[in-house]
């Protein structure tokens, strides 16, 4: 199929024409989906290489899912999010079962900090978020990830974390009001005025 | 606060969206993909064609071919069992012997007879 043509087609099309043996099928999707698993699990992982292993592996499943991948029952970006979900989280469990501080991980920026951090104070901000988000529960991480960074609906993070929308509901409200509370006393330092 | 965190989030948002990928690590997604993309069914390579296949094409198919080998076992039959009532017809058209009657259909008779 000629790649402005694939430019225009569904994810879900894109992978029954890569299960057809299509050779642009994979370069499109690749392009789509790499960076939206990589953005979200360099925000679960707080670490680039290893949200680089992520995003392979998970696109590695979909490649071998392909010839089997039923059209209508999911659609290939709740998929992908839903494996790299429980990619980060076996990550996660690994790194705490090696009693890493996660903290300690998060607390500094990495070298590969996105060029749209350009001050300092943007990126204390974004260190402090970090190091919140990483001191949540791993449910209620994902659920504020998924809902107020990723912006899905609360439907599409149901399904990803398979639980319903009601859990989904309170995870993300007890997750926003953990953050705030973690953030509260460095408001000052954060260059956010007091009230 | 709230409003902190719903500008860290936006913050978040658009840190996330500037992630770019390496391109070693899209070469190596693609290199995977390649890897397990299933290949085109080829068709299956053209059958040899076999000695009988060419032998019935010649007599017009398989099936012209099964007609003509029944004929041909019935006749050989025939001539090694030689029939009495077709040994007396063909002694009759050859003019070795005369022909009064030919029962054609021997069996008929019991089947009409009246008790």
């Amino acid at each position: 199929m000629a790649r402005d043509t694939l430019a225009v087609v569904t994810d879900e099309a894109l992978l029954v024409l890569y299960a057809n043996g299509d050779p642009d099928a994979a370069r499109v999707l690749a392009q789509r989906l790499v960076p939206r698993v990589l953005g979200y699990a360099a925000r679960l992982l707080a670490d680039r290489t290893e949200a680089e292993d992520i995003a392979q592996e998970a696109m590695l499943r979909l490649w071998r899912v392909a010839p089997d991948w039923r059209q209508g029952e999911a659609r290939v970006s709740t998929w992908m999010y839903r494996v790299a979900t429980n990619l980060c989280t076996d990550r996660l469990r690994m790194r705490k079962r090696r009693q890493t501080d996660a903290l300690d991980l998060v607390a500094e920026p990495e070298d590969s900090a996105p060029a749209v951090v350009t001050t300092l104070i943007e990126a204390d901000r974004m260190a402090a978020l970090t190091a919140a988000l990483a001191a949540l529960p791993d449910r209620q991480r994902e659920a504020v990830v998924l809902r107020h960074i990723e912006q899905l609906t609360n439907p599409e993070i149901a399904e990803i974390l398979q639980i319903g929308v009601e859990a989904v509901e309170s995870l993300t409200a007890r997750g926003k009001r953990a953050l705030t509370a973690a953030l509260a006393t460095q408001r000052t330092a954060l260059g956010y005025e007091e009230t | 606060m709230t409003h902190d965190l719903d500008d860290l989030f936006a913050l978040a948002k658009a840190q996330t969206a500037a992630v770019v990928p390496s391109d070693a690590l899209i070469a190596r997604v693609l290199a995977d993909g390649a890897r397990e993309q299933p290949r085109t069914p080829r068709s299956p390579p053209a059958a040899p064609v076999r000695f009988w296949m060419r032998v019935s094409a010649w007599f017009g198919g398989g099936g012209m071919l099964a007609g003509m080998g029944t004929a041909m076992v019935a006749g050989l039959y025939l001539g090694f069992a030689q029939p009495v009532a077709l040994l007396q017809l063909t002694d009759a058209l050859v003019g070795m012997g005369s022909l009064d009657s030919v029962d054609l259909m021997p069996g008929v008779d019991a089947l009409l007879s009246e008790e």
